[in-house]
């Protein structure tokens, strides 16, 4: 138990707010992952067909990003994670 | 399953490196393991969601990739492995890769020569591994996409074929389908339907099946065509009908049809399936 005063922290309404909205997940481009592993990587966590995981890759490569899924914080931090584990560069942003 | 062709060289060096990445690990903040744990958040700024982030997340990241690492080791010896195995490895591979490429400042350059080094040999190592899993897992994958959709096609037999015009527009029209002993997807058709003459012309054929009752679970199926034509299609003629009829109550009159119909059998061979997912 501390006996110094606890201190009042002002709540952040901005941080309460900023929660709510949704999130896109980006993927960055980066020189060491290669173009096929990160199209099988497309396809395997999120679904995608070869073709559509393969147009989202060349969007990462050439682009130097691209969004490849939207939602509420935790599916977006979960999708994070998941890439993370697989060794893409992945962040996530609110959706403006 | 896969098998797994490595020399015993091959092995006992990927257990090395395996070793070394585990070491690595036990530091798992250090600089060159930057890009295997990078930030979540793209507001680098936001130091209070990153922290939370890296505190619930990372040491998770890190076990796993302890696992996988450890996985490797484990099953360096062995002949086979399974699915979720080589799924671990590629990412354990992909893994080292990400710090030793860190290391030796990897950059988008393609005629980038890194140095003559034992970093930059382990470096191509790892990256040929991990070209040849991805490749025999996305082999793995297509096919069983196309086994899932030929089953289905066995028991469903209504679908929509497009072809291609001449001028590229595409050309659907409603067939009856089978599947021949060879997983080729077959449909009768007659020499001067305007299918046939599309696909003599260009043999890519899409096909989008699903059950009499429209609603619920459907497929795709693409590939290249081949135009049979009579006698040679005679037996595919008749296998076809079996399968979506039964017995013809004369065989002789069917055969004698086939003939004045000028038929054709349209034998499709399976080359992506799906349904895709859209994101």
């Amino acid at each position: 138990m501390s006996t110094a005063p606890a201190e009042i922290k002002q709540p952040d309404s901005d941080q309460s707010t900023r929660a709510d909205l949704p999130w896109k997940v980006i993927v960055w481009n980066d020189p060491i992952n290669t173009m096929t592993y990160v199209t099988f990587v497309f396809q395997k966590l999120f679904g995608y067909s070869e073709e559509k995981a393969r147009a989202l890759m060349l969007d990462v490569h050439h682009k130097g990003k691209a969004v490849v899924s939207h939602g509420a914080r935790e599916k977006a931090e979960l999708d994070v994670f998941r890439l993370h584990e697989h060794g893409l560069w992945a962040t996530m942003e609110h959706d403006s | 399953m896969y098998r797994l062709d490595l020399d015993d060289g091959f092995r006992r060096i990927l257990r090395e490196l395996m070793d070394q990445f585990l070491s690595m690990l036990e530091d798992p903040g250090a600089p060159v393991l930057h890009r295997v744990f990078p930030p979540a958040y793209s507001d680098l700024a936001d130091v209070a969601l990153q922290d939370e982030y890296r505190q619930l997340m990372m040491e998770d990241l890190v076990e796993r990739k302890r696992a996988e690492c450890q996985l490797v080791v484990d099953t360096a010896a062995a002949k086979t492995l399974t699915d979720d195995q080589l799924l671990a490895w590629s990412r354990a591979i992909n893994g080292l890769r990400l710090a030793i490429g860190t290391y030796l400042g990897v950059t988008e350059d393609e005629d980038q020569e890194l140095p003559d080094s034992a970093e930059a040999s382990a470096y191509y190592l790892l990256s040929v591994l991990l070209e040849e899993a991805v490749d025999a897992m996305s082999r793995h994958t297509r096919g069983m996409e196309i086994d899932a959709a030929l089953s289905y096609l066995r028991e469903h037999h209504h679908s929509v074929l497009i072809t291609r015009r001449r001028d590229g527009e595409p050309n659907p029209s409603p067939v009856v389908h089978g599947v021949d002993a060879a997983g080729r997807v077959v449909i009768s058709s007659r020499e001067p339907a305007y299918k046939v003459r599309n696909l003599r012309a260009d043999p890519r054929a899409v096909l989008c099946a699903f059950r009499d009752e429209f609603f619920g679970p459907w497929v795709r199926l693409s590939g290249p065509a081949e135009i049979i034509a009579l006698p040679e299609a005679m037996p595919g003629l008749e296998d076809l009908y079996r399968q979506v009829a039964g017995e013809h109550p004369d065989w002789d009159d069917y055969r004698a049809a086939m003939v004045r119909d000028r038929r054709v059998l349209i034998a499709i061979s399976p080359e992506s399936a799906g349904p895709d997912r859209e994101a």
